[in-house]
């Protein structure tokens, strides 16, 4: 489990992916390997980058390697009761973006806390964020933008969820380079990410608090 | 003194008559004549009519044509999305195998892609308002120009798994970024400025920055330099203090600064080897607040500088679309009030 961890860590993909079928062939249950492998190594990464000890490369490297690992384990998790009781995140990054490097952290680490999350991709139309949210029926809607210019747009999925009288069956989440705790609060977000292990905590404060 | 003497004075630390204004706006200028971004971009005349509106309106110091930072990588190959009114974004890098690189071509910045487009644009600034206004044009740094080539994401991952390429390919973009950078200069640009966002901290660590990176910028400064620009610029986004002394060695004379970064503590950092601009919040007070709040914020940058004289009052990054034109006027304010 430790060098599964440290796989991840040091965002060894190949190594993830041979430790991750040894487990198997050993007969260890997937789920084990994933909550007490591969994600304690994503847990410490994601503190890493909070501490500016890791950066956006490195982080992409463990994201790879954590990916690596899951292609072959989670194929193998039978029983996923936990899935039905997995609350969902439906994120995104909005219309005019595409920008999605924090969006990926995110959703990695939103991931690794226990959260199932339905990426809508980047340079997300309106009417596809809310039909995700009445789809799938999701918790928690997450939007993510990099430029000042695409900033309204959150604004706008924000009106549109009022008026097809939605607004109260989602929490909503905003995050990205130029978004501010005042920015999210003008807009009516629930709540605002500067970070993304700051995003994890709200969200997973938000789920508790619905 | 007139805005291009301001800006002159400043980068030479020689005291101006107040503090400069030179706020980082170029499409959001579309928006005082009621044009849209894509006919910005895509138009050097109309480019230019835009800017210098912009200028007139507002009465900051200076200019500079440019738009987004995918101009190099559309040149050498990549594709790219132009919304109506929003800037245009990667949507193909043209390098997808690394053994390709040797086939691509540095481009022509009188043909190739919207290259022509800032190159007229700069002509124009530079033929009405290049007296009396500051003219400085836009290329991307080289980690910048190499993103929009191979795509960000998989150019973060070359980083450790093929470095030598990412070498190469910097060094290419070295080549790509001096034909145009030079032929901005030709056209009357006395600054190049280089977009690097990539290289903040937030993004690579410093010692990437370092190793990887500042040689390509020294090598790009000194190319543009001898081919008589009078100044470059640098721009980082972010927290930039772990990288402050690593930019001087770039050779750049200005630095953009956005809102983290703690004036008083960059001057120790810095001394007078290179002069800065900002640092307001671009997407704080200058877009979502009113005039009196943007002034509040320009005064303490103002007064945080202790009248160090190689300040430019900016707007750490790029000005939005939507920023109100007070806002924006307000910058000039402050700097006749509290210089």
């Amino acid at each position: 489990m430790k060098k599964m961890s440290e796989a991840v860590l040091k965002g060894k993909h190949a190594e993830a992916k041979s430790l991750a079928e040894k487990a198997l062939a050993q007969g260890i249950d997937p789920m084990d390997a994933i909550d007490k492998g591969f994600v304690l190594g994503m847990n410490e990464v994601g503190d890493k980058f909070s501490k500016f000890e890791y950066f956006v490369p490195e982080l992409l490297l463990s994201a790879r390697a954590m990916k690596a690992g899951l292609d072959v384990l989670l194929p193998k998790v039978k029983a996923r009761k936990a899935a039905a009781a997995r609350r969902k995140v439906s994120i995104g990054t909005v219309e005019g973006d595409i920008h999605d490097i924090g969006k990926t952290i995110v959703k990695t680490m939103l991931e690794t806390s226990g959260l199932e999350v339905i990426d809508l991709g980047v340079d997300v139309p309106t009417e596809k964020f809310i039909e995700s949210i009445k789809k799938e029926k999701t918790d928690v809607l997450a939007m993510s933008c990099l430029l000042t210019s695409t900033m309204p747009a959150m604004e706008g999925v924000i009106q549109k969820l009022r008026e097809e009288g939605l607004r109260d069956k989602v929490k909503i989440i905003v995050g990205g380079a130029p978004i501010t705790e005042m920015f999210a609060k003008k807009i009516g977000a629930d709540a605002f990410g500067d970070n993304a292990k700051e995003a994890v905590d709200v969200v997973q404060h938000l789920i508790r608090g619905s | 003194m007139n805005g291009r003497e301001r800006v002159t004075a400043a980068l030479n630390f020689e005291k101006p008559d107040r503090v400069p204004v030179y706020p980082l706006i170029h499409f959001a200028s579309a928006r005082v004549i009621g044009m849209k971004i894509r006919d910005f971009a895509m138009n050097g005349k109309k480019m230019a009519k835009a800017l210098i509106a912009a200028y007139r309106e507002y009465g900051y110091d200076g200019v500079h044509p440019g738009v987004d930072v995918s101009i190099e990588g559309e040149a050498v190959g990549s594709k790219l999305r132009q919304p109506e009114d929003a800037t245009a974004f990667l949507i193909d890098p043209v390098l997808k195998n690394p053994d390709d690189l040797d086939k691509l071509k540095v481009p022509d910045p009188l043909k190739d892609g919207r290259m022509p487009v800032v190159v007229e644009a700069t002509k124009i600034c530079s033929k009405e308002i290049g007296r009396e206004a500051f003219i400085s044009a836009w290329v991307m740094g080289p980690l910048n120009c190499a993103s929009q080539i191979r795509g960000v994401e998989q150019l973060m991952l070359d980083t450790a798994d093929r470095p030598e390429f990412v070498n190469r390919l910097l060094r290419f973009c070295v080549e790509v970024i001096t034909e145009y950078g030079n032929a901005l200069i030709d056209s009357g640009a006395s600054m190049v400025n280089m977009g690097e966002a990539l290289c903040s901290p937030n993004f690579i660590s410093p010692n990437m920055y370092k190793k990887m990176i500042v040689p390509h910028q020294k090598e790009l400064v000194k190319n543009l330099m001898k081919h008589d620009a009078e100044y470059t610029l640098l721009h980082i986004c972010g927290d930039i203090h772990p990288i402050m002394e690593d930019t001087i060695a770039t050779g750049a004379k200005l630095i953009d600064i956005d809102w983290q970064v703690d004036i008083e503590r960059m001057i120790k950092q810095i001394d007078r080897k290179i002069a800065a601009r900002g640092n307001l919040n671009p997407a704080g007070n200058l877009l979502l607040g009113t005039p009196e709040d943007v002034m509040k914020e320009a005064e303490k940058v103002i007064k945080d500088a202790k009248g160090w004289e190689g300040l430019i009052l900016g707007s750490g990054c790029d000005v939005a679309r939507d920023t109100p034109p007070d806002n924006l006027k307000a910058l000039v304010k402050a700097s006749m009030k509290y210089s």
